[in-house]
């Protein structure tokens, strides 16, 4: 946010060619402090560690940490018990069950608020019916589903996909219907008078010029998706790294909750990266 | 898309045309008859209800009483047969270039060798082919009119309706537009009906014109521009034009 405002000063205030390299140097010394916080901590986290003063199980020192991320991903895979979750070597297998899952639930999401969103925000009869129990719905905060869902769905797997499937709904609806019920009337009036037809207008002038709003839902979703895999994996599935850092949990292994942790992450950001390349090409020609 | 009407039926009728928004009459029986082929300039001061007059005969507006018969039919909505350009254009801001001219002519069902044809002959009359891949938001005003105009021209419409298509264009530019505009519909026997406060635009582009009167607006007069076809930047100094002009200019202000 401090970084767009200082730009637009900048660019503001300065005119011609010398305009690029003020802003250009503010940027990168911007970056350089992004990190310098990160290394701070990082490097507080190490050095406690090493003195004692924090270490012990509560808190194992960074390079342990490491050491089973390594294992986790690299490990030779034990034989363990029915039940048991393994823990060594079975990062890859933990990331996919839950990117999966994850995955599912967010395109079944997708479906839904997107074809609901474009009938919200095409239709005034739709939305008058509907507006207030959406609204009633969304109000209901976001874990206060899962108690019902547990129920309903079972511990677990049903649970899980439950919850992301609700998490993930709401913001692309809602950009959807938002996006679609502002769509500029002179648009539409074009579209008719170069003969587009009632009943295809939605895909030839309603979406894609909502499709700024939408992408913005789509991201936003995704990223509660993400969080909810969490949450629904603690209930008790078999697989995933939620499953893993439950069973860490179970047997005191903080180093393994950490890696977890991160996992979660470095995968959610990863996602969010290519779900936005994936889009940008949408969207160009609404990007300045 | 049905076939292109023959060329004598390419006109506009407009007859006993009211038009109120409340209280507030707009237009008061308006008569106007565009031959085919021919073009029409109706001028009026601001305000004076000239845009409620086009978006009328572009099927946007229901009028109150009287009838519109555009190209022989009867005018209830709008359609390709009588496009309408606006001030600000109407380019799609997600598509290309390429793919806001073959817009119109996609959705009539045409094959894609057919779309690229007419999108071609069009970037070429517009003096954009270079521009194909852009978006609308990297045209400059003037590109950005001349395509909004392709645009509707690709569905060969028989009626074209411009409303202060060069409003937002500084004077060279508009200048420039209107000689383009010209040749343009030289080499076609689109009928074409502009709505201007523009004297100079109306006298350069027009065969006829129609003088508007203050709201609730009539027709008040209609006089033959005696310009040959030939009209450009010089037409605007000849003493003729020039005469024309204040007379035109002194009755506009009037009302």
């Amino acid at each position: 946010m401090s970084s767009t405002l200082t730009e637009n000063l900048t660019k503001g205030t300065a005119d011609g060619a010398a305009a690029g390299r003020p802003t250009l140097r503010i940027r990168r010394s911007r970056k350089w402090l992004g990190v310098l916080v990160p290394a701070v901590l990082f490097a507080l986290w190490a050095g406690l560690s090493g003195t004692g003063v924090v270490g012990g199980t509560l808190l194992p020192p960074p390079w342990e940490v490491l050491q089973s991320a390594v294992e986790f991903f690299t490990g030779e895979q034990l034989l363990t018990l029915p039940g048991v979750v393994p823990f060594a070597g079975a990062g890859p297998e933990h990331v996919a069950a839950s990117l999966w899952r994850c995955l599912v639930s967010y395109a079944a999401a997708v479906a839904v608020g997107l074809s609901v969103g474009l009938a919200l925000g095409l239709s005034r009869l739709f939305a008058d019916l509907l507006d207030p129990v959406l609204n009633g719905l969304r109000a209901v905060p976001l874990y206060a589903w899962l108690p019902i869902s547990l129920i309903w769905f079972g511990l677990g797997e049903g649970a899980a996909r439950a919850l992301i499937f609700i998490g993930a709904l709401w913001p692309v609806l809602i950009a959807t219907a938002d996006g679609v019920g502002r769509v500029p009337s002179a648009h539409i009036e074009a579209a008719r008078m170069l003969g587009v037809p009632r009943r295809r207008m939605w895909r030839r002038v309603y979406l894609p010029s909502a499709l700024p709003e939408i992408v913005t839902g789509l991201r936003l979703s995704l990223t509660l998706a993400w969080m909810c895999v969490i949450v629904g994996e603690l209930t008790g599935t078999a697989t995933g790294v939620g499953a893993m850092m439950n069973a860490a949990r179970e047997s005191g292994r903080i180093d393994q909750i950490i890696v977890g942790m991160l996992v979660f992450a470095v995968v959610g950001f990863v996602a969010d990266l290519v779900l936005r390349l994936v889009t940008r090409p949408w969207i160009r020609w609404s990007v300045t | 898309m049905t076939a292109a009407p023959p060329t004598e039926l390419r006109d506009v009728r407009v007859a006993g045309l009211r038009k109120s928004f409340g209280d507030l009459r707009v237009l008061d029986g308006i008569d106007i008859t565009v031959q085919p082929g021919e073009s029409y300039a109706v001028l009026g001061p601001s305000g004076c209800g000239k845009s409620t007059l086009l978006r009328v005969l572009a099927g946007f507006e229901q009028a109150d009483a009287g009838t519109v018969r555009i190209a022989g039919e009867e005018v209830t909505g709008p359609s390709p047969s009588h496009g309408m350009v606006s001030q600000s254009g109407s380019l799609f801001p997600w598509l290309t270039l390429r793919d806001n001219l073959g817009f119109g002519p996609k959705e009539s069902g045409r094959t894609k060798d057919e779309v690229d044809q007419i999108v071609d002959e069009l970037l070429v009359a517009t003096g954009l082919d270079g521009f194909a891949g852009a978006l609308p938001r990297e045209l400059s005003g003037g590109m950005g009119q001349r395509a909004a105009i392709a645009q509707v021209l690709a569905n060969r419409p028989p009626v074209l309706l411009l409303d202060e298509p060069f409003g937002a264009l500084d004077a060279q530019t508009r200048l420039r537009m209107h000689e383009w505009l010209r040749s343009l519909l030289a080499g076609r026997d689109t009928t074409c009906l502009i709505v201007t406060h523009d004297v100079d635009e109306a006298l350069l582009l027009a065969d006829r014109v129609g003088l508007l009167s203050a709201r609730p607006a009539t027709v008040v007069e209609e006089l033959v521009v005696p310009f040959g076809r030939d009209r450009g930047r010089r037409t605007l100094t000849e003493p003729e034009f020039v005469r024309l002009k204040a007379e035109v200019l002194e009755r506009v202000l009037i009302g």
